[in-house]
């Protein structure tokens, strides 16, 4: 493949196995299960002594 | 490779191509469009969530349904009577939340996002708990959790549905607009599987109840 260097950009990767796979990896790791546990931890915690203080004894 | 590609096979887009891109691309903005839409039209209820934990859940749902318990006629407090397959029935007290307070929005200096009376329900094994009797055209934020296992809170005839998950307190904004047509309520049933201990009671047979009242 040493003379195929004048190959387009996207040829190159979509030819490339290993790109491939990293992309597929990587993807739905970084926006499903990173992004969904951010959203998760992030989520605010809930102060029912604070607002609900004639129901929860302290 | 058995089957060798051609050396250089990346082509420029051709016509057909750039038709069916052009389609696709246009159809996902319609879509996108209609969902921003949907909610100005009330298609989805807005929702936020807050971490908590089962015991402090647990702990004001005991609280709010004491402070606020209906009592009967002869002034005892109420319960309704869950029916179940077999065995007895399931009693779950009844909370008359017409005269709570609707408490005005604070976001985003606090984290109110809505006006509404606060009301509590707690998903557990294996009802919803407490009965809640609503006022019809009053606004509430209805609190919901489960204090063991994941469980799914659907309201029938409404058809609405979510999920009810421990150590998360979801809060549904919601308006009830008509009355129950009888002294049973709207139901509400669960839709995620938590268990079956035994034919007479668990995931099949758990359910709750919503009144509205005038």
């Amino acid at each position: 493949m040493s003379d195929n260097d004048n190959r387009p950009l996207f040829q190159k990767i979509l030819e490339n196995n290993w790109v491939l796979l990293a992309i597929g990896l990587i993807f739905p790791l970084v926006f499903y299960t990173i992004w969904g546990f951010f959203e998760l931890y992030t989520l605010p915690h809930i102060d029912y002594t604070k607002e609900f203080a004639n129901y929860v004894q302290k | 490779m058995s089957i060798e590609s051609p050396k250089n096979w990346w082509q420029p887009i051709g016509k057909t191509e750039k038709l069916w891109l052009f389609l696709a691309i246009f159809w996902c903005a319609i879509m996108m469009f209609m969902m921003i839409y949907g909610h100005t039209r009330d298609h989805n209820m807005s929702q936020e969530s807050y971490r908590t934990t089962p015991e402090k859940f647990r702990a004001v749902v005991e609280g709010f349904t004491e402070k606020y318990r209906a009592k009967d006629a002869n002034g005892k407090p109420m319960s309704i009577a869950i029916k179940k397959l077999g065995g007895q029935d399931q009693s779950i007290p009844v909370v008359d939340a017409r005269d709570i307070p609707e408490t005005p929005a604070n976001y985003p200096n606090g984290t109110r996002r809505s006006k509404g009376a606060d009301v509590f329900l707690l998903a557990t094994n294996w009802k919803f708990t407490p009965a809640l009797i609503l006022k019809k055209g009053k606004t509430y934020r209805i609190h919901m959790s489960s204090d063991n296992y994941q469980h799914g809170f659907s309201l029938l005839p409404m058809n609405l549905n979510y999920q009810v998950l421990p150590n998360f307190d979801l809060v549904l904004t919601i308006t009830p607009k008509e009355v129950s047509k009888s002294e049973e309520g709207f139901r509400i049933i669960c839709n995620e599987y938590c268990g079956s201990p035994s034919s007479e009671e668990g995931h099949h047979s758990m359910s709750g109840r919503i009144i509205v009242k005038e």
